[in-house]
């Protein structure tokens, strides 16, 4: 899943550490998370949206493509 | 130097650096401290409760309230990793379950492949035990290493 983490934190001078600790999980899961080596769960994913009000979809992208991005639209 | 560059990154140690240093919070830790004490506690009392049996000359109801205390530590043990897992960073959580996935794996094909031997194996329940055990903690390191790539990486980046 692809996200735009790095790119809101870096906007924000924000670091992995200090996001982590917003967020209650290591730096590890928020790097593996950037790195897209880690897809978050539904409360961190909400969570992540709380820190930076955005809603979820506007950070995160499924990559869902045709027939599955119409039936999620 | 900063605090992340203070120990190595690379190899089985870094690997553990990372995963122990960066990769835990303070509550993964406490929890972590809690079952590995508790799975001592357990092994110890297992130890002794088989000496026991094995050499003295015990009582008939001794001999069956005595094999209650590694029970009762055993379940507390489990009680203390079912809340390690619940309270667990998620990237740990993950790892875990992959981890015991291969481990329980790898128990059942060696299990399978020890009952279809012709002969009977020396020690399968030991075996067994082994190999689940070096499959559950070869799946930790390679989870480890995994996140010391990840680190690196990360400083390569400049963060």
């Amino acid at each position: 899943m692809n996200n735009r983490l790095r790119v809101l934190r870096a906007e924000r001078k924000m670091s992995q550490a200090v996001l982590a600790e917003l967020l209650d999980v290591s730096r590890q899961t928020v790097n593996a998370i950037e790195l897209g080596k880690h897809d978050p769960s539904l409360l961190l994913a909400f969570k992540v949206s709380q820190v930076f009000g955005l809603p979820v979809e506007q950070i995160f992208d499924p990559g869902l493509h045709g027939e599955a991005k119409q039936a999620a639209e | 130097m900063s605090k992340q560059t203070q120990y190595p990154r690379t190899g089985f140690i870094g690997a553990m650096c990372v995963l122990k240093w960066e990769g835990m919070r303070e509550i993964d830790r406490a929890n972590e401290k809690r079952v590995n004490v508790l799975s001592v506690f357990w092994a110890l009392s297992l130890i002794g409760v088989s000496a026991a049996m094995a050499f003295l000359d015990l009582s008939r109801d001794l001999g069956f309230i005595l094999p209650l205390a590694p029970l009762t530590l055993g379940l507390l043990c489990l009680r203390a990793y079912l809340k390690l897992l619940r309270e667990m960073d998620e990237l740990l959580r993950q790892m875990q379950f992959e981890a015991m996935a291969v481990g329980f794996g790898t128990g059942l094909i060696v299990g399978m492949a020890i009952l279809s031997l012709p002969i009977p194996a020396p020690w399968p329940t030991v075996v067994i035990t082994v190999s689940m055990t070096l499959a559950y903690c070869g799946r930790i390191v390679l989870g480890a290493r995994e996140m010391a790539r990840n680190a690196r990486a990360m400083e390569e980046a400049g963060e």
